[in-house]
């Protein structure tokens, strides 16, 4: 039989082995939990950065689309000289460009593993992802908004830059018209060469559609002649009055745009 | 062995009680700090709570017992023979003072003191005997005493062994079995995740999020 000193001594140890292993497995446990949060947070870095990217993209892919809508937009409003029309045509383009990109609308899922230890540390991680989702979500809703509001200003951007720079627009374009009509151009001998089995293009030979905006009613050279009109009113009516002469009365004048594209077809009929 | 110098052992009842415990320390140590069942942590946590050796302690104890009283026998059978001596020295010393007085004719007065003397001296030896046994029952109730405190201190050590791994385990943050927004399962990643489910989550855990459109 074992004596008291082997049974107290038996006791002891036992106590103190089991108090070790509860420490070892305690700190081994809380170690493990600390590793898989780490490795959790960094997923939801990746996640986060890649939610970063996607959108990124999209929000390029969306302005690529509003430029093509204002070029396009401007450039019906400087050769209609309807500045209202490329307005239009730039915020529409601009709206439905930017629309038909869908909103990222990927939430980023719960990567937090199961465990017994650092609930804090838990929670600020499983605050941290709400946030990001809550992000994303606000994002998206106000995507549309965003665009209508975009919309708007790239049509008024391109409403502007029409007003601005039409009467510049107009002689640039009656000036390189008339170095078309002279010359065979680089451009119009390379279109033609691709187009035409080697012969030149002609992009303001009568009745083609650059003849049109050229010279068609309301067309580059009408507004041009309106605004010469407009111009030289008030001088010749000076002038008249200088020579003691009676002025003739100013005329209301309207810069004329460009009729309607029905027209130009009405005129490639008749020619 | 029912005298004077027994130690009284007390029970591991009766122990705890005097401590503020009850056996549910040492079955279930974790209890006292929350960790059990239908307690604040639940039962989650009981692997890091090793329960007392009951069994061990009390073997321990009864072979305190079994010691204390065989010392006590040990002293008490001396005694008993010592005592025994005394009685057979002294009645042998009688017997040759009454032959002396018998052969050589003494008168009464010194026979007397003979016997006077005889019994003092027996008297004395008696008390002599009598202390030693004093002494040796203190003895080994000081030494029993000393184990017993051994044997109680591991009682208390445990206790305070428990008392540290609880405080150990609360220093690591453990979460609360209705904690909500506490996530126990490993995530599904994006693309297959119930936005629902776990907006509902965050709201349990007092995190403010407006659902707007959102959830199931």
């Amino acid at each position: 039989m074992a004596t008291f000193g082997q049974l107290l001594a038996r006791q002891r140890g036992k106590q103190a082995l089991q108090a070790t292993l509860g420490r070892v497995k305690l700190q081994s446990d809380v170690q493990k939990e600390q590793k898989e949060l780490e490795a959790a947070r960094r997923d939801y870095q990746a996640e986060v950065e890649k939610a970063e990217r996607e959108m990124k993209k999209r929000a390029k892919k969306r302005g690529r689309r509003r430029l093509a809508s204002q070029i396009i937009g401007t450039g019906v409003g400087l050769v209609t000289g309807q500045p209202l029309l490329g307005a239009g045509i730039t915020g529409a383009g601009s709206a439905i460009g930017a629309g038909l990109v869908p909103e990222y609308e990927t939430y980023i899922g719960d990567l937090a593993p199961g465990g017994k230890f650092l609930s804090e540390a838990r929670a600020d991680f499983s605050a941290d992802i709400a946030s990001t989702n809550q992000f994303i979500k606000d994002a998206a809703e106000g995507q549309n908004l965003l665009d209508l509001t975009n919309a708007l200003q790239d049509a008024y951007t391109s409403y502007t830059i029409s007003k601005s720079f039409g009467k510049d627009f107009d002689k640039m374009f009656a000036k390189q018209a008339e170095r078309f009509k002279k010359d065979d151009t680089f451009l119009e001998r390379t279109l033609g060469n691709i187009f035409k089995k080697g012969e030149p293009m002609k992009f303001f030979e009568k009745g083609s559609f650059g003849d049109y905006l050229l010279s068609g009613e309301g067309g580059v050279s009408d507004r041009i002649a309106a605004r010469n009109l407009q111009k030289t009113q008030g001088f010749n009516q000076m002038m008249s009055l200088l020579k003691g002469e009676k002025p003739e009365e100013i005329e209301d004048v309207t810069i004329p745009s460009l009729g309607s594209y029905s027209s130009y077809l009405k005129g490639l009929g008749t020619n | 062995m029912a005298n004077g110098y027994s130690t009284n052992f007390q029970s591991l009842t009766g122990l705890l009680g005097s401590l503020g415990y009850d056996m549910s320390a040492l079955t279930s140590p974790g209890s006292l700090y929350g960790f059990g069942q239908g307690q604040l942590y639940g039962t989650e946590y009981d692997m890091y709570f090793q329960p007392f050796d009951v069994g061990g302690y009390q073997e321990a104890q009864s072979s305190l017992q079994q010691l204390e009283e065989n010392l006590l026998s040990n002293v008490s059978q001396q005694f008993t023979q010592q005592t025994q001596d005394l009685r057979q020295r002294y009645g042998g010393s009688m017997e040759e003072i009454r032959g002396q007085e018998a052969r050589a004719g003494f008168v009464r007065g010194a026979g007397g003191r003979q016997r006077a003397t005889a019994a003092r001296v027996g008297m004395q030896e008696q008390e002599s005997l009598v202390r030693q046994r004093e002494q040796g029952m203190q003895s080994v109730q000081e030494t029993i005493g000393t184990r017993l405190g051994q044997l109680e201190g591991t009682l208390l050590d445990f206790l305070g062994s428990q008392a540290q791994m609880a405080l150990n385990i609360k220093s690591f943050d453990p979460k609360e079995p209705d904690e909500a927004g506490f996530i126990g399962t490993q995530g599904s990643g994006i693309g297959t995740f119930n936005y629902g489910d776990f907006m509902s989550a965050l709201q349990g855990a007092n995190i403010n999020i407006d659902l707007g459109g959102y959830g199931g």
